[in-house]
């Protein structure tokens, strides 16, 4: 377990390709990703995300995961201070391992996103919804 | 329908715009902290009331220790990363972490009722301004 004093961060900016057609700033969330014999885990922070605007698909063994912050939450706020930016997170990953798409699982709390992704043979491309 | 979503474009690309243009601002008069450098966070103000908001993806809200003493308020915690044994890791960007902020505001708070809230890994922390401490509206004869 690590537990070191974290740094001030900087949110990396989303490069845009293909560029985007929704306006408001992407963010690439940091990630862990790791194997074990059976299964791939991927873990995102993904802070102001709740679980129902997160989307996930895996298309052409391409994960791309992609989460959105709802803006109303802020309205009638007017920023005097600001140190860290807002924004939607989103980010692709090659995967290198054919999964068993059925049986990708999702959770999400507290801003945190894991996802188990069984190992398999033949997969089809499926959308995934988050429990 | 259509306009409905333009408007949340339109709203969140505002609010960023906003937001760039108070990165660093005086506001808390050139010093934030008495300790501490994170959480990094916004400050906004609502009404009667000012909004600080942090992000703490994966903190548990029982770790989450917030203080108020007089024109202080201290924000400290910590988050923990379980790493299982035996997987082998492709990647490990998220980080473990404590923090412990004191922020010095510019006005009194009306301690009793603040308010704090957080919800997927953001922590909004609502302040009222202390009666003796909000404007008062002077009217034009």
């Amino acid at each position: 377990m690590a537990n070191e004093p974290k740094n001030v961060e900087v949110k990396k900016q989303m490069a845009d390709e293909p560029e985007k057609t929704m306006p408001g700033r992407f963010f690439v969330p940091d990630t862990d990703i790791s194997e074990t014999e059976h299964a791939l885990h991927v873990v995102m922070d993904m802070p102001g995300v709740p679980k129902e605007r997160i989307e996930i698909r895996l298309e052409n063994n391409v994960l791309t995961v992609e989460g959105t912050i709802d803006v109303s939450h802020y309205e009638g706020f007017r920023p005097v201070y600001s140190e860290y930016p807002l924004g939607h997170y989103h980010r692709s990953f090659k995967l290198s391992n054919e999964i068993d798409q059925s049986a990708i699982s999702a959770t999400t709390q507290n801003g945190v996103l894991s996802l188990t992704l069984p190992k398999a043979e033949q997969a089809r491309p499926r959308r995934i919804t988050v429990n | 329908m259509f306009g409905n979503l333009e408007n949340t474009m339109k709203a969140i690309s505002a609010l960023q715009s906003a937001m760039e243009h108070t990165t660093g601002s005086n506001w808390f008069g050139g010093r934030t902290t008495s300790r501490g450098a994170n959480p990094p966070i916004n400050v906004f103000e609502k009404d009667d009331s000012v909004v600080v908001v942090a992000e703490l993806p994966g903190v548990n809200k029982e770790d989450i220790v917030i203080q108020v003493k007089d024109q202080s308020l201290r924000l400290s915690g910590k988050r923990e990363i379980q790493r299982d044994e035996g997987t082998s890791a492709h990647r490990l960007e998220r980080r473990g972490y404590e923090f412990d902020r004191s922020l010095n505001l510019p006005f009194r708070i009306d301690a009793d009722h603040i308010e704090a809230n957080y919800r997927d890994g953001v922590l909004a922390l609502v302040l009222p301004r202390a009666a003796e401490d909000k404007p008062h509206t002077v009217a034009v004869n």
